[in-house]
């Protein structure tokens, strides 16, 4: 089991790794290959690049644009700017905004708990609603409980949620004359006002989660609930309830857990999309205000902390099946 | 029952020749299709129904879906507009016909693209040797890693800025984030194939790695694929479709859904049908095709059942 461990986390790091050649490849070879057609040198990488990142008006001034690259590391050869990049990570340095200046860890120490408590407690609720309510649907199989609750679980997985957020946002205001509360607090400053901005997103990002999560738990509990040592529970006289609560329930539950490493990217395509929507000053928004600058120490710091959280999950979730199932030998 | 009562046909339980036409043949095995699943075919109905739709848009549409007509804005439905005009006098079901072009397009080409380099990695995967075995995980653990819809936005924004086809950047980008979960899935299943005595057999015989992949272990596989891929289409709609909601999508094209996003929302008071028709047409479509992927993958193979 240790040696699993190592192994999974050494290629877990690797894998890291690669994720910032992709990024790298992707930003600082790709783009300006297909940029570097107009009126410049196509073999230089540093000049297509200054049309990623500095405005049009200080195209014209050499020394503008030589200042903004400089600031960012940009000015170097490619080969210089990976290792630049790849020796500040490693030193915890995530580098800073081309646009804003400010570092980005300074952002991110403000926006990283937004996110992760909007995903956190996504992920939260859409287990604590969804969870019993694919039971349910096991348990009274084929009957209206189970078509409703089915019903509502396929609908979410093909209704886009953003169509389902625009659709809220529009008939509570044309029939309650209520909007959605923009003005973001962090809960430590004032938490009420922090609860009614963030709840209607928290519910949105629940939903794509809720469906697969009630999906499976109806595939597993159907399962479980065929198995010998149910018969046995109710045999020995234990009331229905306590059967499936305690017996089949559980049992059933384990194997959801595993569904994280499937979750994670969806919650944070959520994160992105609501973010937006809602003017949540969070990583979401963060990446797609970077994005539209073309900010690119920005983009590659964020898309490797996207990464980074998600081949952690993955990595938990491997992990877990062992926790899970003791019979799995890892050699 | 002895053999000289029984006929050949009821001794072997073959099925007696159907002499009826072809025809009532093909409508009663697609009645038969109708009643025992009628989800897969409201699904597959309306999977046929979008193909059409797409295949055949500059035809179907009644109206340019590019023009704007300030005189005609917020039109009501009618038999001109048949789901009314948007907030610059565009026509709504001829850019949902057209929408469907561009759906079509993303699902497919996202599909087959992903699908040829999953099947080639994975096949590859499950029979070459240690060296390559470490690579593809590393790879996959990498490529599972990456958040698909930041992914796209990069490649839709450096798209624009260079003035490539957004669309093509859209199939590429997903094709490369969905690649990985598709090859893991067809190395299992490559993995389960060849452990069969069938493919011994074949290699015993002397047959090659090759030969072995393509003539025994990928048709093998072939049901999977196409039960994963009419899976993995719906998926990429919605991809596209949340890309082109956040403004990154494809500029001046029709997608459903950039026609309730952005500037539109402004105006959902005064014409609803920006807000209803592209929201039913994409949750109708995904729905659609998820319907007839089950049906499908309960038809070609019962084993699959909760694999994909």
């Amino acid at each position: 089991m240790t040696t699993y461990i190592i192994r999974r986390g050494l290629l877990t790091l690797v894998s890291i790794w690669m994720v910032t050649v992709i990024i790298f490849l992707l930003l600082h070879v790709i783009g300006p290959f297909f940029i570097s057609d107009r009126s410049f040198n196509p073999d230089d990488w540093t000049e297509s690049i200054s049309y990623f990142l500095v405005p049009e008006e200080q195209l014209a001034d050499p020394v503008m644009v030589k200042q903004t690259l400089a600031r960012a590391g940009l000015d170097k050869p490619i080969l210089e700017r990976y290792g630049f990049w790849l020796g500040q990570l490693l030193q915890g340095d995530l580098g800073s905004s081309v646009i804003s200046e400010r570092g980005i860890w300074d952002e991110l120490k403000w926006r990283l708990p937004v996110s992760i408590e909007l995903g956190v407690v996504a992920i939260i609720v859409a287990a604590f609603v969804a969870v019993p309510l694919g039971a349910l649907t096991a348990v009274k199989q084929d009957t209206a409980p189970d078509y409703i609750v089915r019903g509502y679980a396929i609908a979410l997985s093909a209704f886009p949620n953003f169509w389902i957020a625009t659709l809220i946002v529009e008939y509570a205001s044309k029939w309650w004359r209520w909007a959605p509360d923009i003005r973001f607090e962090h809960f430590w400053v004032d938490p009420m006002q922090h609860l009614s901005v963030m709840w209607l997103p928290v519910l949105l990002i629940a939903l794509a989660p809720g469906s697969v999560f009630v999906r499976y738990m109806r595939a597993t509990m159907l399962e479980v609930l065929r198995q010998d040592f149910i018969r046995t529970a109710r045999s020995k006289g234990l009331q229905e309830f306590s059967v499936i609560v305690k017996h089949a329930m559980r049992n059933a539950m384990i194997p959801v857990i595993t569904l994280l490493g499937l979750v994670v990217p969806i919650v944070i395509a959520g994160n992105v999309i609501f973010e937006r929507f809602f003017t949540l000053p969070g990583m979401g928004k963060y990446i797609v205000d970077a994005v539209g600058d073309f900010d690119i120490p920005v983009i590659q710091s964020m898309v490797l902390v996207f990464a980074l959280i998600i081949s952690f999950t993955n990595f938990l979730v491997d992990l877990s099946y062992a926790w899970i199932d003791p019979r799995i030998k890892y050699s | 029952m002895s053999q000289e009562e029984s006929t050949t046909e009821e001794f072997f339980d073959i099925a007696p020749e159907d002499n009826r036409p072809w025809v009532v043949q093909k409508a009663t095995a697609i009645g038969r299709f109708a009643v025992r699943r009628p989800l897969g075919f409201f699904g597959g109905v309306i999977v046929l129904f979008f193909l059409i739709i797409a295949v055949f848009a500059p035809w179907l549409a009644p109206i340019d879906p590019y023009k704007q007509s300030l005189a005609v804005r917020f039109a009501e439905p009618s038999t001109t507009h048949w789901v009314g005009t948007d907030y610059v006098g565009r026509d709504i079901a001829s850019r949902l016909i057209y929408g469907a072009r561009l759906s079509l397009f993303v699902g497919m080409g996202t599909v087959i693209l992903s699908g040829i380099f999953g099947t080639i990695l994975g096949v590859m995967w499950a029979y070459l040797g240690k060296t390559f075995d470490a690579f593809m995980s590393m790879m996959v653990t990498a490529g599972l890693a990456l958040p698909d819809l930041v992914l796209l936005i990069i490649a839709a924004q450096i798209a624009r800025q260079a003035e490539v086809s957004e669309i093509f950047s859209i199939v590429v980008t997903l094709s490369f984030t969905r690649m990985w979960g598709v090859t893991r899935i067809y190395r299992s299943a490559a993995l389960e194939v060849r452990s069969r005595p069938f493919v011994e057999a074949a290699e015993s015989y002397g047959a090659g790695a090759v030969r072995a992949m393509g003539k025994h272990v990928l048709p093998n596989v072939l049901p999977l694929i196409i039960v994963s891929s009419t899976l993995a289409l719906p998926n990429a709609i919605l991809a596209e479709a949340g890309l082109s909601f956040l403004g990154f999508g494809p500029a001046g094209e029709p997608s459903w859904g950039q026609m309730f996003a952005g500037e539109a929302r402004e105006y959902f008071r005064r014409q609803v049908w920006m807000l209803w028709a592209p929201g039913l047409t994409i949750g109708l479509t995904v729905m659609g095709f998820n319907f007839w992927g089950d049906a499908m993958r309960d038809l070609l193979d019962p084993r699959l059942r909760g694999t994909t």
